[in-house]
């Protein structure tokens, strides 16, 4: 869906056509679940913060700002939502860490060698932040400057954030034996 | 690998990098093999991630979502109950409408108040509203009556030297029309329609 037609969804919406609103999650529900349950790795928590980003969106929707992308605002939305719903559900855990994975648990997740399922599996490796940037770049292939506004920080860190979750997952593929040709 | 080699294989993998950037970097992988393995390594992993998979959330998420939303979001334009005197008209929410307009102090005067909207959902009359012109600034009527949402509207008239100025708050907006008639002893004497500004 482009800019310009979420646009005039959006004002659909403000203009009292909840229908409106519905199309836009209706288009957007994969794309927000997707990032919520790549950062809460639980389908039910997954389910309850992507619908707590729709509703948060539909209560802000008067003061969303057309100089941004509609999609942008939305997955900002929806990754404060999973990371605060992530805080609320793991206090002790450090934020920035990554999270320890039994080997087991890896084992378990890997399910008939499946190139799919070891990547997402190695994905659960990183701290949940880092984890939703790179969901952003390479899943919903989000420029810089878009992941900057997303995650709420400059694009300086973003490139490094970037860098060393890419550097830290390739350590992760090649201790499994993980490779493209797989 | 220094700052400028980490950040063109960076570039490189996102798929950002300018025609003289990338020349740079061929320059320097053919010079330095370990760069082109480093080169190597972090474009397999960014084919790697092209096998991150979407996840569908349930088949009635979408109908939980739109069940869970308010019927009456903040942003939502106002209503505004009908007291006795003033029949339903709803405002939308932005602000105040003023008018201005000359009348001779001493008269006793009647308003009427239509509105008219874009929506034709906001429309409504109001009359009966009364009051003397007094030969100073003064306040003539000021009547308040409560929205759906508990607001306050207020509808007041001023005799601000010869004229009479008459104030709806919260003010309309743009979109809006407001015709206002103003009768003087059951004959009518200013009826007009306006825009605000």
């Amino acid at each position: 869906m482009s800019d310009e037609q979420d646009r005039r969804l959006v004002d659909r919406t403000l203009a009292g056509d909840r229908q409106a609103f519905g199309e836009l999650v209706k288009q957007y529900q994969i794309a927000v679940y997707t990032v919520a349950f790549n950062v809460l790795r639980n389908t039910n928590d997954a389910e309850d913060a992507a619908q707590s980003a729709f509703l948060k969106a539909y209560e802000q929707l008067g003061t969303f700002n057309h100089e941004f992308k509609f999609f942008s605002w939305l997955y900002r939305i929806a990754v404060n939502e999973s990371i605060n719903a992530r805080k609320k559900k793991r206090p002790i855990t450090g934020l920035d860490g990554p999270e320890p994975v039994s080997s087991e648990k890896a084992d378990a997740l890997i399910q008939e060698n499946e190139l799919e399922d070891q990547v997402d599996s190695a994905l659960m490796d990183l701290s949940p932040e880092d984890r939703a940037i790179i969901l952003l770049r390479h899943y919903q292939d989000f420029s810089y400057p878009d992941i900057a506004y997303i995650m709420d920080t400059t694009e300086g860190k973003i490139k490094s954030r970037l860098f060393t979750a890419r550097q830290r997952l390739r350590g992760i593929f090649e201790k499994r034996g993980i490779t493209a040709r797989a | 690998m220094n700052e400028e080699v980490r950040a063109l294989i960076e570039g490189e993998v996102d798929g950002v990098n300018s025609p003289s950037e990338r020349i740079r970097l061929i320059e320097i992988c053919a010079s330095d093999p370990a760069v082109q393995l480093e080169l190597d390594k972090s474009i397999e992993v960014a084919h790697l991630l092209q096998h991150i998979v979407a996840k569908e959330p349930s088949a009635n998420f979408h109908h939980k979502v739109m069940t869970s939303l308010p019927q009456r979001p903040s942003w939502a334009p106002r209503t505004v109950s009908s007291p006795s005197w003033l029949s339903l008209f709803k405002l939308p929410p932005k602000p105040s409408f003023v008018l201005a307009y000359g009348f001779a102090a001493g008269s006793v005067i009647m308003f009427a108040l239509i509105f008219s909207f874009a929506d034709p959902s906001y429309s409504g009359e109001t009359s009966g509203i009364s009051g003397t012109m007094a030969p100073s600034s003064s306040t003539i009527f000021s009547e308040n009556v409560v929205g759906v949402d508990g607001e306050d509207i207020t509808v007041t008239g001023q005799l601000v030297q010869d004229q009479v100025i008459v104030s709806i708050s919260p003010v309309l907006n743009a979109e809006s029309t407001i015709a206002i008639k103003i009768e003087n002893k059951g004959s009518v004497v200013f009826e007009k329609a306006f825009q605000p500004k």
